[in-house]
C-alpha cells in the first residue's frame, strides 16, 4: 500500500478546488482584457502616426521608364517609392500614361491592366479599378488605388510623388 | 427580518450587482473588439486618421470599465 505523504495529509486541498475562480475574480479579469484591448489600439495609433510621417516625408523620384519602352495598351511593373512597394505603369493611349500602386486596396493582390476594356483588375476576387483615376468600378475594394505622379523629362518618363 | 434572511438578501443583492457589472463589462469589451477591427482594417489600408477616434474611445471604454469594477470593490469590503 503507497504510504501518503505528510503534507497531503495536512493540507487536504483538491485539485480542481485550488484552480476555483469566483464570479468576482473574473469580473476582475475583465478590466485586464478591456486594458489589453486598449493598448493595442493605442499601439496601432502610435504605428499609425509613424507610418503617415514617413509617407509626409520626401518621396524620391525614379526613373521607371523610356518613353517608347511600352506600347499602346501595354503596362509594366515598377517599384515606387521603395523596393517593396509595387506599381503599375499603364499606357492607355499614344501620348498619355498613368501610375497607380498595384496592390489591391482590397486584400493587397497585384492588380493587372486589361487593355480591351480599359480597367485594372484583381484576380483574387473580381475587384475592377478605373485606368482614368484609380476609382473602384466593381468588386468588394472600398478605396480606389494609391496614384503615382508621373513627369516626362525628355525621352524619359519619372515618378516624382504619390498623389 | 431574521439575521440568516437578512444575509441570504444582501448576498442575493451582491450577486446582481457582480452580473451586473459583469454584463457591462462584456458589452465594453466588444465595443472595444469592434474598435480594434476598425484600427486594424484602417492600418492594414491606409486609412491612418480612423485610429486616433478609435484609441480615444477605447480608452473610454477602459475608464468605464475601471469605474464599474468599483462597485465590486466597495461591495467586496462591505461583505
Amino acid at each position: 500500500m503507497p504510504e501518503v505523504q505528510t503534507w497531503k495529509d495536512h493540507f487536504p486541498i483538491a485539485w480542481v478546488d485550488d484552480h476555483f475562480v469566483t464570479r468576482r475574480e473574473f469580473t476582475k479579469s475583465l478590466v485586464w482584457v478591456s486594458l489589453a484591448t486598449f493598448v493595442a489600439n493605442a499601439v496601432l495609433a502610435v504605428l499609425g502616426r509613424l507610418k503617415r510621417r514617413g509617407d509626409d516625408e520626401t518621396l524620391p523620384q525614379v526613373q521607371v521608364a523610356m518613353v517608347d519602352e511600352l506600347q499602346v495598351g501595354g503596362a509594366r511593373v515598377f517599384y515606387y517609392p521603395g523596393v517593396d512597394d509595387p506599381c503599375l505603369l499603364v499606357r492607355p493611349d499614344t501620348d498619355r500614361y498613368v501610375a497607380f500602386g498595384q496592390k489591391c486596396t482590397h486584400l493587397g493582390c497585384p492588380v493587372n491592366y486589361r487593355a480591351a476594356t480599359r480597367r485594372l483588375y484583381c484576380p483574387c476576387h473580381e475587384g475592377f479599378f478605373d485606368v482614368e483615376d484609380g476609382r473602384v468600378l466593381a468588386g468588394p475594394p472600398s478605396r480606389p488605388l494609391p496614384r503615382i505622379e508621373l513627369e516626362r523629362r525628355g525621352a524619359e518618363l519619372w515618378a516624382v510623388g504619390k498623389a | 427580518m431574521t439575521p440568516e434572511r437578512q444575509l441570504r438578501a444582501e448576498r442575493a443583492q451582491q450577486m446582481a450587482l457582480i452580473y451586473t457589472v459583469m454584463v457591462c463589462l462584456v458589452s465594453l469589451i466588444t465595443v472595444q473588439f469592434l474598435l480594434l477591427t476598425v484600427a486594424l482594417e484602417g492600418y492594414l489600408g491606409g486609412r491612418t486618421g480612423v485610429m486616433s477616434s478609435t484609441a480615444l474611445v477605447s480608452g473610454l471604454c477602459f475608464v468605464a470599465a475601471c469605474w464599474l469594477i468599483r462597485y465590486i470593490f466597495l461591495s467586496g469590503r462591505r461583505s
